[in-house]
């Protein structure tokens, strides 16, 4: 590993940031904090300047228009169009975390996670691929899944799901391939990509190759249903 | 390479009873006239024989009338003209029936649909022009009609004035009113948050105070915490701990995630949780007695989420749920459910963080997984004499008709696969 990771820290809890950059320091040292900000000005600002290879973003940030995480995400866009965003948040909402999703996140940890999975999500992110908790792929699951949400029986008999599997065409970004489904399945299990990797007889860069292709259709994703059915469950 | 093989073990009854909802309140900022709140109090009773309007609109009307006819005969009695008698009658039902009405708009907490409603408007109109008429039948006793005419006309101009210089008091008060409930409401709430708050945190805190020499107490009691509050703020409130009975699903529906039921918040359970409650505490059932037992026709998805929780809490290890589907629960499911504790059980026991419990309802059937990441077992090679895993959850599974299958690998930890047909 040549250069170091450069990233930026983004939350308004001041003790919890600086929680998070001395875990880090401490043990990765092929990371570097180049920037941290409390509220959605400073962000945009710290992220403009500092052009971090990926940002740790919460969810709820004060400032600016209201819109925390996905606001800084998509105001930044612009001035430093190949920095990463990985939400860290303690909100359990689907409201905020589909939010920072759509908006361009490559995935979505709690805050409770332990430090040295918190740095491998980081450097997954950084390599540019998505991260998916069990939570997340549950929650993927059960909104893009097979026979998932068309509540009426005549709807069934669209074929949705048993489409080509693994011939990679997007035609339908509404619903998972076999494949993915298998792989989110075994995320949701509680299986690393290295586990569902071995698991399903395939290298780690096409697990993560699906994985990021899921995070896509999540954010591509049109369906009214999605977000519906998740404010109503609470999941993500 | 041989871990020590899992054995059974029950752990005690945890996390049973959330605490008791606060009755819901009908007070209302107005203070009341010794009437109103006896007329209150005779809704209330009729209310909470879900007889709301039409018996209630009845038994006024018919009270009314009585009285009505009661005064008219005292009149003749009296030996008042018939007129004055008409009048005073007509009079009487007017302002009984307007006032009888108005005690139902003024308590709009009660019925909440008379505000808007059009027969409260027919309601009122017709009582004051019954008013109106029994007055001026009253007065022809006396002046001619064209005087009547005059003076009703002068009556009007007088009341309009009136009106409009009593306007902006009135305005005020309303406005009044709304902001005095606006102020009722959000205390509620904040005393409803207090009561959580210091029922939950602010004990942990305590308790974590207390015991910040035992780490492992420590991350259990703060994990504990956080599951509770983030089901209280995020989730289904009942999942986390409390056993109160409520039901959010049609009967014997399996299947992928209704987009529209249930998501009951925190504040419809607590309107709800004083009408039903059955903490019901160890029934001596079978299973590895950490599951209360589940009510018919609770989600599955709830159930399993207590019983993550109470081996959470017993085992002090922390679990992780994730569901897919959703699935009423049936006694036909008491084995998977059992299984799933003895796996998660031997999981937090002998199998190492992170602990992920992965069910799906759907297609027939359901299927639960419980992986762990210890040092695995061999599976081969279960002495004999250990019940927890054979019994509890292979023999378990086999005899409902399931199928279970264990699988681990040394370094690689252990996984239980569960999978039970749904009978249809």
């Amino acid at each position: 590993m040549g250069r170091k990771i450069r990233i930026g820290v983004v939350d308004d809890h001041d003790l919890f940031r600086a929680g998070v950059i001395s875990a880090i320091t401490a043990s990765a040292d092929d990371i570097e904090i180049v920037g941290q900000a409390g509220d959605v000005e400073s962000s945009v600002r710290m992220i403009a300047e500092t052009k971090p290879d990926v940002v740790l973003l919460d969810v709820h940030v004060p400032g600016g228009e209201g819109g925390g995480g996905s606001e800084i995400i998509l105001r930044s866009v612009p001035h430093a169009p190949r920095t990463l965003y990985l939400a860290l948040s303690v909100s359990d909402a689907p409201a905020d975390v589909g939010a920072v999703i759509r908006a361009g996140a490559r995935g979505y940890v709690t805050k409770t996670i332990t430090a040295d999975d918190l740095i491998a999500s980081i450097r997954q992110v950084a390599e540019g691929y998505a991260v998916f908790s069990p939570k997340l792929a549950g929650f993927v699951l059960n909104a893009l899944g097979p026979g998932q949400p068309q509540s009426t029986a005549s709807q069934a008999a669209a074929p949705s799901p048993d489409l080509d599997g693994d011939l990679d065409d997007d035609i339908d970004i509404d619903v998972l391939s076999p494949r993915e489904q298998e792989v989110m399945r075994l995320i949701a299990r509680g299986y690393s990509y290295k586990e569902v990797a071995a698991e399903l007889f395939i290298s780690i860069k096409t697990v993560e190759t699906h994985v990021s292709k899921v995070l896509r259709k999540l954010q591509l994703s049109n369906r009214g249903e999605l977000t519906r059915w998740a404010a109503h469950r609470r999941i993500v | 390479m041989d871990e020590p093989v899992r054995t059974n073990r029950s752990t005690k009854e945890n996390g049973v009873g959330g605490p008791a909802a606060p009755e819901p309140s009908y007070d209302s900022p107005l203070r009341r006239t010794t009437l109103s709140s006896l007329v209150d109090a005779a809704s209330r009773l009729r209310e909470s024989q879900r007889n709301v309007r039409p018996a209630t609109v009845g038994v006024v009307t018919a009270l009314v009338g009585v009285l009505a006819v009661g005064l008219a005969v005292w009149g003749v009695m009296a030996g008042l003209p018939d007129r004055v008698v008409v009048g005073l009658a007509m009079v009487f039902i007017g302002v009984t029936i307007g006032w009888a009405q108005m005690s139902f708009v003024m308590d709009d907490q009660l019925h909440p649909e008379t505000h808007t409603s059009r027969i409260t408007i027919v309601v009122t109109v017709a009582s004051m022009v019954t008013t109106i008429a029994g007055v001026l039948v009253m007065f022809s006793t006396v002046l001619h009609l064209v005087a009547l005419i005059q003076g009703a006309a002068a009556g009007l101009v007088m009341i309009v004035a009136i009106g409009v210089i009593i306007a902006p008091w009135w305005i005020n008060l309303v406005s009044d009113l709304g902001m005095q409930r606006a102020r009722t409401a959000r205390e509620e709430l904040r005393a409803d948050i207090a009561s959580r708050l210091h029922d939950s945190v602010l004990q942990t805190l305590a308790l974590i105070q207390m015991q910040s020499g035992d780490a492992t107490k420590v991350a259990a009691l703060a994990r504990a915490q956080e599951r509770e509050l983030r089901e209280w703020l995020y989730g289904d409130p009942e999942a986390a701990a409390s056993s109160m009975g409520m039901t959010g699903r049609p009967a014997g529906a399996c299947g992928p995630a209704p987009t529209g039921v249930a998501a009951m918040g925190p504040s419809a359970v607590a309107g709800q949780g004083s009408a039903g409650q059955t903490v019901s505490a160890g029934s001596p059932m079978a299973g590895p007695g950490v599951v209360p037992p589940p009510d018919a026709q609770e989600p599955l998805s709830r159930v399993v989420k207590r019983a993550a929780a109470g081996v959470e809490d017993a085992m002090e290890k922390p679990i992780e749920v994730v569901v897919v589907g959703e699935c009423a629960y049936t006694p036909n499911l008491e084995a998977l459910l059992y299984a799933t504790v003895e796996a998660m059980n031997n999981a937090a026991k002998h199998g190492a963080a992170p602990i992920s419990v992965y069910m799906e309802a759907g297609g027939g059937r359901v299927q639960v997984f419980v992986r762990d990441h210890g040092g695995g077992f061999d599976v081969n090679r279960l002495p004999a004499g250990h019940l927890g895993v054979k019994e509890s959850i292979l023999g378990r599974m086999k005899r409902s008709g399931g199928t279970a299958e264990i699988v681990s690998r040394p370094g690689w930890g252990t996984e239980v696969r569960l999978t039970q047909p749904l009978r249809s």
